[in-house]
């Protein structure tokens, strides 16, 4: 029982007492190896971008064009998009320094919180959504790839590997619905 | 996050929270396993926070947001697997069956489950992570005096399940 118990109502005391001495205390040792776990989830999930640069680097022989729209069904939300990995970063947009490199990684974010990164590499379109909203916002969503899937939902950061033929991808997040089309 | 700036105030966060954010956590799921899930959960959110988090003043509650919005996630996903918090209870009651003396501890942790989830929270919030009834007002986003008179409530109810 901490400094607060005094305020308690008498009665309620000897309760407030045994939850407090009841409480679990993990020893150094288990502090530890759960601090090696966070470590080791830390390294992987910043492993996964890299290996995607390192792929990139490779310079897979295919020349990959894209466009890529963004649709915010919700009022006034700004879209601002990025392009990295392929040359130069565009001083705006993303389809126009993009769609000639023959690998790259781009992303759009909406405020706030939303991203949606794609890699386009070795012929394989990699989709990676991440929603990191201000609390108390959650950090859920559902995402569906047309036309034929996969749908599903993750919280946080999810990592899919598009199937052949996409041509697009819905995300919901806080009960607003985000809608990318995608051609080649 | 990144650089010694930003490692030292994960450092301090860790060793500061850790315990307390596990003690909360295991309260309010009443499954330790469970519980540190969602401890390494929060702090890998913190570690990979986009923002170059560097410590500030609001950083428990913080902590305590994200494990919270994680438990919320959590209870979500098990709810549209309609098998919920099911598991959390068949698990607990294995665990309890298999003890013929229960402990206070087991008997007080049986008890939390029957408390409403927003009762089990401020409970596990006050004598789980010891926060106090600002901060834990500050997490749930509510008015302390809401936040005081469910403690009492839930106190009373843990009391009268446990006497």
């Amino acid at each position: 029982m901490s400094q607060y118990g005094d305020h308690l109502p008498e009665d309620l005391r000897d309760i407030a007492a045994r939850l407090s001495a009841a409480r679990v205390r993990p020893n150094p040792i288990e502090l530890d190896e759960l601090r090696q776990r966070v470590e080791r989830r830390a390294a992987r999930a910043a492993a996964s971008p890299r290996r995607r640069r390192l792929a990139g680097a490779l310079r897979m022989n295919f020349v990959a064009t894209a466009l890529t729209s963004a649709l915010v069904m919700t009022s006034g939300a700004g879209v601002v998009l990025a392009c990295t990995g392929g040359g130069s970063p565009p001083p705006q947009g993303w389809s126009s320094s993009c769609e000639y490199n023959q690998w790259w990684t781009k992303s759009g974010s909406w405020s706030p919180g939303l991203t949606v990164t794609e890699s386009w590499s070795n012929n394989k379109l990699v989709v990676t959504i991440t929603n990191n909203p201000p609390k108390p916002q959650s950090d859920s969503f559902t995402y569906s790839f047309s036309p034929h899937g996969p749908s599903g939902s993750g919280a946080g950061s999810v990592t899919i590997n598009a199937p052949s033929g996409t041509t697009g991808l819905s995300v919901t997040a806080d009960s607003k619905t985000y809608v990318f089309t995608f051609s080649y | 996050m990144s650089g010694d700036r930003g490692a030292e105030a994960f450092d301090r966060l860790y060793t500061e929270h850790a315990a307390g954010l596990l003690a909360f956590l295991t309260y309010q799921t009443g499954d330790r396993a469970l519980a540190e899930d969602i401890v390494a959960d929060s702090f890998e959110r913190v570690l990979t926070a986009r923002s170059g988090w560097r410590g500030h003043s609001g950083q428990k509650t913080w902590l305590y947001a994200i494990a919270m919005n994680r438990l919320r996630d959590l209870a979500r996903r098990r709810g549209a697997e309609s098998r919920a918090i099911e598991r959390v209870a068949v698990n607990t009651g294995f665990a309890y069956d298999q003890i013929d003396a229960v402990s206070d501890r087991d008997l007080l942790q049986r008890a939390m489950q029957t408390l409403s989830e927003e009762e089990r929270a401020v409970v596990a919030l006050r004598f789980g992570a010891d926060l106090t009834l600002v901060e834990i007002a500050e997490v749930l986003e509510e008015r302390q005096s809401t936040v005081e008179g469910r403690l009492y409530r839930a106190l009373r109810r843990l009391r009268d399940a446990t006497s």
